[in-house]
């Protein structure tokens, strides 16, 4: 038993957090607000970075590192805002060509079970080279062309350009049920990093603005309203950090656990940490949290969106809850 | 990170489960907070120290095994597991015990330590003050010097188990002249000493287990001052973080409660689908919230033994704990509908009435959540004070 990160899992964050403030600053991802394709320089940097292969194996050209090592990664991109078709780029690198080394871009979209309703949306479409469908009887890869697409004018996050799918044709089955479930548990334990990385993003964002900006002659963080907000946050914050990391870990180590109710109920605790402490930055930055002129607004789009993407808080609840 | 346990670790783990289902007390004890609930639960402890289980994380010379932080997360889950008997010795054992080893000369743990193991002395904690709650460093009893000895007076509050308990840790103040986090002294006293009165105190939840303690001219030595004199503010705060951070509400107490509601939830899902069906997601996150704290604590116990300290972040755990257990036990009750007033004693669906009504005072007691706030705040985000 050892929950701290190990020496190499804390480098490889470490060194994921230095690529991120190089590449991906702020005013550079903000540079690409509206446009509907991804830049390819910034996802050539990924991959060299070895975002989207570190878990194949060697001789795949992979990095061979585990769950708990991707999801220290993926914090980070989420701290960083970086856009694009990050865990599902990530997740089909064992199935799709090319994934790895970043010379596709991959989609990953669950079909509703029966009787649910479309539409069904999509990221990034007009970038992606492959569309992976998981349902109950596998995985199913399309090209992109293959679907019926509808441009979203004015998606809620400036930056994931979205689509939306009127009906899902069946594709070739690449892979068994077995792996569609992988899949989809690698996905949510990997997005649910993702938002524990914006969770903890705002979280410092708004504690740095208490401090600074002054009210009453003093800083407003020295009022106890605002000094619970941010309290707040940061427990948020690093329960849904225990909670990820040990879905991660129990990806990689089975005998310790169920991995689909361990990521289900991380993704649960991240998608509302994020979103609350979006809510909650806004409101501690007051006006200047409502405008563009303060990033609070972009984390909190992209933790709805992908939130959303993992079947909103209550759908978790029910696979957690399904599995009592 | 790794979250499996080692050949040691689960070798240890079958063997506190199976001590602890031969014996376990059948019929449950009665309630701590009567008189003979309280001497059956002393009786428990002195049988777990004969069996050598009552503090595992001990030293053997003062009754324990010598194990670490982790085998004795492992022996509470154990523990909480066959729901046994609430630890009546728990304020000394977990609160004033991690004290006595930081601050306490050899005399005093080789004095305290042993029986408050077999549970013949049994300790309550006297910080609060009806002057004094939040605002802890404001307190007023005394203690002066007379006759080579200290003489405390004053009165003490809130004192959990004080209604049956031995002995008393508490705070006093040393030097009314010095800034008021100074000139404090940490006291260890009996309440059978001459000018001590205890006075029960109505609960929320009826019992009476609560005390307020009075101190008049109650004459104390010094090797019962523990730490240096004036210097009680750090001692005490030592204390407090082991009673918000790690030691006295183990998760394991959350994940059984937690487990008991996930039976409960499938108990009930037949006789009342739609209120199952309305209330699946709240049980689901009570199952989540409980299962993170647990991690979250595994997490902090790896920082402790790789040498790192709790600090302020016991504040965090106190805040999610409490707030966890409220919402586990009135999830229950919006399960049990009106069942969890009407069923009688045998079906027990009183515990879950009495786990919500003590769950009340979680964010109260340890430090109201409020301030835990204030000091994850200040302590730990580095936000101003006030």
């Amino acid at each position: 038993m050892d929950f701290e990160l190990s020496d190499d899992e804390a480098a490889l964050a470490e060194a994921m957090r230095r690529m991120c403030q190089s590449r991906f600053p702020l005013e550079r991802v903000r540079a690409g607000e509206g446009r509907r394709v991804v830049d390819a320089d910034q996802w050539r940097a990924l991959a060299e970075a070895g975002v989207f292969s570190l878990r194949l194996a060697e001789d795949d050209g992979g990095a061979g590192l585990g769950t708990a090592h991707a999801a220290v990664v993926f914090e980070e991109l989420g701290r960083a805002l970086v856009p694009g078709p990050l865990v599902a780029t990530h997740v089909a690198a064992r199935i799709v060509k090319g994934a790895g080394t970043g010379e596709q871009l991959v989609g990953l979209v669950h079909r509703p079970p029966m009787g649910r309703v479309l539409p069904v949306v999509v990221a990034d479409l007009a970038s992606l080279g492959a569309v992976l469908v998981v349902d109950e009887q596998g995985v199913h890869q399309l090209p992109p062309e293959a679907l019926e697409a509808e441009p979203i004018d004015h998606g809620l996050d400036p930056l994931t350009p979205l689509w939306r799918l009127a009906t899902i044709p069946e594709g070739a089955v690449v892979a068994d049920a077995g792996t569609a479930r992988e899949l989809w548990r690698d996905h949510l334990v990997l997005s649910a990093a993702l938002l524990v990385g914006m969770a903890s993003a705002v979280a410092e964002l708004a504690t740095e603005y208490a401090k600074q900006r002054r009210q009453f002659d003093r800083p407003i963080g020295s009022f106890q309203a605002v000094k619970h907000l941010c309290a707040d946050m940061l427990v948020r914050a690093e329960t849904a950090r225990a909670s990820v990391h040990a879905a991660a870990v129990t990806i990689d180590q089975p005998d310790v656990g169920d991995a689909l109710r361990a990521g289900a109920g991380a993704a649960l605790l991240a998608s509302d940490a994020a979103v609350a402490n979006a809510k909650a930055c806004i409101q501690v930055h007051g006006g200047m949290g409502f405008t563009w002129e303060v990033p609070a607004h972009l984390y909190l789009m992209r933790a709805a969106l992908v939130s959303r993407g993992l079947g909103r808080a209550q759908r978790l609840a029910e696979v957690v809850a399904e599995r009592l | 990170m790794d979250l499996r346990f080692g050949d040691e670790q689960e070798r240890f783990r079958r063997e506190a489960r199976s001590w602890l289902e031969s014996n376990v007390p059948s019929p449950k004890l009665p309630s701590l907070d009567t008189p003979e609930g309280f001497e059956a639960h002393r009786a428990w402890e002195r049988t777990m120290f004969e069996a050598r289980w009552s503090v595992v994380s001990w030293p053997e010379r003062y009754g324990g095994r010598g194990l670490g932080l982790l085998e004795w997360l492992v022996f509470e889950e154990e523990y909480y597991r066959v729901q046994a008997p609430t630890r009546v010795g728990q304020n000394g054992i977990f609160l004033l015990a991690p004290t006595l080893f930081e601050f306490g000369t050899d005399e005093q743990k080789d004095r305290y330590l042993p029986p408050m193991a077999s549970g013949e002395e049994i300790w309550c904690q006297g910080w609060s003050e009806p002057d004094a709650g939040s605002d802890l460093a404001a307190i007023r009893s005394r203690a002066e010097r007379g006759g080579g000895d200290w003489v405390l007076s004053g009165q003490k509050t809130w004192c959990s188990r004080g209604a049956f308990a031995d002995w008393l840790f508490g705070l006093f103040r040393t030097d009314p002249e010095a800034e008021r986090h100074r000139g404090l002294t940490y006291f260890l006293v009996p309440l059978d000493a001459p000018g001590v009165t205890v006075r029960p105190i109505a609960q929320l939840d009826g019992e009476t287990g609560f005390a307020e303690v009075f101190f008049e001219d109650v004459v104390v030595p010094d090797a019962q001052v523990l730490g240096e004199v004036h210097e009680g503010w750090g001692v005490a705060m030592a204390t407090a973080g082991s009673e918000r951070g790690l030691s006295l509400r183990s998760p394991a107490r959350y994940t059984e409660a937690a487990g008991r509601l996930e039976s409960l939830y499938h108990q009930r899902a037949g006789d009342h689908p739609a209120r199952a069906a309305r209330l699946g997601d709240a049980v689901a996150r009570c199952l989540v919230d409980a299962e993170a704290y647990r991690l979250h604590t595994y997490w902090t116990a790896t920082k402790v033994l790789a040498g790192g300290q709790v600090g302020a972040e016991a504040s965090m755990n106190k805040v999610f704990w409490s707030e966890t257990d409220l919402a586990i036990q009135r999830t229950a009750l919006e399960l049990l509908g009106a069942d969890a007033e009407l069923l009688d004693e045998e079906d027990r669906p009183g515990a879950w009435l009495d786990g919500y009504l003590f769950a009340l005072a979680g964010p109260i007691y340890a430090g109201t959540n409020e301030i835990q706030r204030n000091v994850v705040a200040e302590r730990v985000l580095g936000l101003p004070r006030p």
